[in-house]
Parts: C-alpha cells; structure tokens; sequence
C-alpha cells in the first residue's frame, strides 16, 4: 500500500491518497481541494479515485470534491448521508469499510459534531479536524470539549503506540507522541464524564 | 510508506547504512527503528515514508537531502548539522536535541511537540506550520527564519532567541481549539 500526503496552501489542510502499489483503484481521505498537483499524483500513481472517504462534511471544505465528482465515478463515504447534495454512504461508529486496500474501522468523534468521525486502518488513523499534533479541534463549549478530550483519549490514544495519526490539519504524530504531549486536561471529570 | 503493523527490519550499522544510501539515492518505505550511529554523513539521499523511531544520531551531517513523512520520534541528536535539507510532514516528537543545527532548511509542517533542545540553532530556515507544542528550549536560536504560523503552545520561550524571524506570524498562545 501507498500512501501520499497532498497539502492545500488554499484551506491549510492535508489531504491523504492511499493505494496499491501497482496502480489501481484508490481512496482520497478528505479532498478539501483537488488542485493540479494532487490530479498529477494520482495519474502519476497510475491510480483511479473509487473512494473518497471524509471525516467531515463541512461544505466549506469540500470544494475539492465538487471537481473531483467531474473527473472520477467515486463513492463519498461520511457520516451523513448527504454531501454537497448528492448522496453518500453513511457511516457509524464501529462499522468497518471494506474498500480497496485494507478494512477501514469507523471512529465517531464526540463533541465536534455528529459529523465528526476518524478512520483507523493497518496501522494510520485519519483523524480530521478533531485532533491534530498536540492540539485539539475548535468545539462550541466546555462540556463538547469534554467529549472530543474523552473520545480521544478512549478511542485514539488506545491504539497501539506506534500508529501513525494523520489529522486534516498541521503536521502528522503517532499514538506514543501524543500520549506524551496531547494536552489531556482535566475538563472529562470537570464535565461529569468518567 | 513503512507499514507501522509489520515487524521492523532489523537496525544495521552505520557503515553498512552509508554503503546503502551510497547505492540508493532514493529510500522509501524503510522501517528500521532504534539505530545507533555515531559519524554518519548524509549527502544528496532522499527518503519517503521511512520509520528511523528512536534513532540516536551522534556527531553527523545530514546535507542536500529531502525528508518526506519521515517519522524520527524518540529520537536523540546530538552533535547533528543540517544542511539545505528539506523536511515535509515529519515527526520528530519526543525527540532530543543538543548541539544540533539546521542551516538553509526547508521545515515544512512537521512535529517537534515533546522536544527536548539544548543548543539548538535554525539559521535561514522556512519553519512554515510547524509545531513545537509542550517542548523545553534551551539556548535555542532562530535566526532569519520563517516562522508562518509555527506553534509553540504550552512551550517556554523565555532565553530563546528570534532573531531576523517573524515572529509576529508564530502562534505562542491559542484559544481552545484551533
């Protein structure tokens, strides 16, 4: 499997293209723009965008998927069933995707939403706007924050130390980074969550 | 990319690592956690998606080189000079640096969250999105460098030098979230 890092200088956030080495059908993690050097990587690769899965539905930062639906017959995946008007596949917690490289596991992410959620396969988990290198995501007050603080350290910082995180935005980590310099405040047990 | 699942390759030594990368220009996919190498010289290599956790690097130079979603957490450095190096979207968290320097380099949204610095230097480098979140700077310098939304959350900066940088453009604080 590869896997491409493509960053927007547009909305500041990366986008992740995942694929057999050998070319092939594809998945694109969150195209918030599909601009010509993210188009030349993924014909270079030899590659075709079946999947596109997001973590979000923000329609703010779906612009690449607007161009990406004229260029390639692809399936949205995401929490709603609903994206940019057109329908997609909606995914819940615990469900487990079946696409082209290796099984998918639906993560929610309480707190930013009920549009909110991380994928975690072999060994990466895309992360999105929830959680990023130490930092965590915007959230509309104090007990929403206490979910996604809960939810990450339930769901992400469990897995295995050596994962590699990808968020949407800023650099990437691993599970043993963050263990080590994620800000785990206090605010769970502020909240009244366990 | 290295499959963090899979079991590393076996670490090798630091002459039987400069005969490799003297045949391989380009290195990717390589997974080879806690390597110990003291007076290694890295010049005109590139790497992509290579898993180098828990290096120790000691006495080193690391020159005209690219680095991309290259993962060095757990690291130590010690003794280490970087030169026109461009480093994207790598992880050096959790590392440790002393009497290291980054010349010339491109820094481009990578992770220094957890550092540990000792006299450390960044000359003339674009440290553009980077992060340097809950990490302990001492004597370190950053000089003539860009520093475009570089964050330093949670981080002391108190006896660390900006010197010619645009500081202005760095983040020291954030609200909650971001």
């Amino acid at each position: 499997m590869n896997l491409y890092s493509h960053y927007s200088f547009d909305t500041l956030s990366n986008s992740y293209l995942l694929g057999p080495r050998a070319g092939g059908d594809a998945i694109l993690f969150d195209p918030a723009t599909f601009d010509v050097p993210l188009l030349d990587l993924v014909e270079k690769q030899h590659y075709y965008v079946r999947h596109v899965v997001l973590t979000h539905c923000d329609d703010a930062r779906l612009d690449g998927l607007r161009t990406l639906r004229r260029i390639y017959d692809c399936t949205v995946y995401a929490a709603h069933a609903t994206v940019l008007g057109s329908p997609a596949i909606a995914v819940s917690h615990g469900e487990v995707l079946d696409l082209c490289c290796s099984p998918i596991e639906v993560i929610a992410m309480p707190g930013m939403g009920s549009d909110s959620v991380a994928y975690h396969m072999a060994g990466f988990v895309f992360t999105g706007t929830a959680m990023s290198a130490a930092e965590y995501g915007s959230v509309p007050n104090p007990y929403a924050k206490a979910l996604l603080l809960a939810g990450i350290r339930d769901r992400i910082l469990t897995l295995p130390e050596e994962t590699v995180i990808l968020p949407c935005h800023g650099p990437p980590s691993t599970v043993a980074v963050e263990r080590r310099t994620f800000p785990m405040e206090a605010s769970t047990h502020d909240a009244g969550l366990p | 990319m290295f499959n963090p699942r899979e079991s590393p390759a076996r670490p090798i030594g630091g002459e039987e690592l400069s005969r490799l990368l003297d045949h391989h220009r380009f290195v990717s996919d390589l997974n080879m956690p806690r390597l110990d190498l003291v007076g290694l010289e890295i010049t005109g290599n590139s790497f992509y998606g290579c898993n180098f956790a828990s290096v120790k690097l000691v006495n080193a130079t690391v020159a005209e080189s690219s680095f991309e979603l290259c993962f060095f957490p757990f690291a130590s450095f010690s003794d280490v000079a970087f030169s026109n190096v461009t480093i994207r979207n790598c992880v050096f968290g959790a590392s440790r640096a002393s009497r290291a320097s980054f010349a010339g380099c491109n820094v481009i949204q990578c992770n220094f969250n957890g550092l540990e610095a000792t006299d450390v230097s960044f000359e003339d480098c674009d440290l553009l999105h980077s992060r340097f979140n809950a990490a302990m700077l001492r004597t370190v310098r950053f000089e003539n460098c860009n520093l475009k939304e570089t964050r330093f959350l949670r981080t002391p900066i108190t006896g660390t030098v900006f010197r010619y940088s645009n500081q202005e453009d760095a983040v020291f604080a954030a609200e909650d979230g971001w």
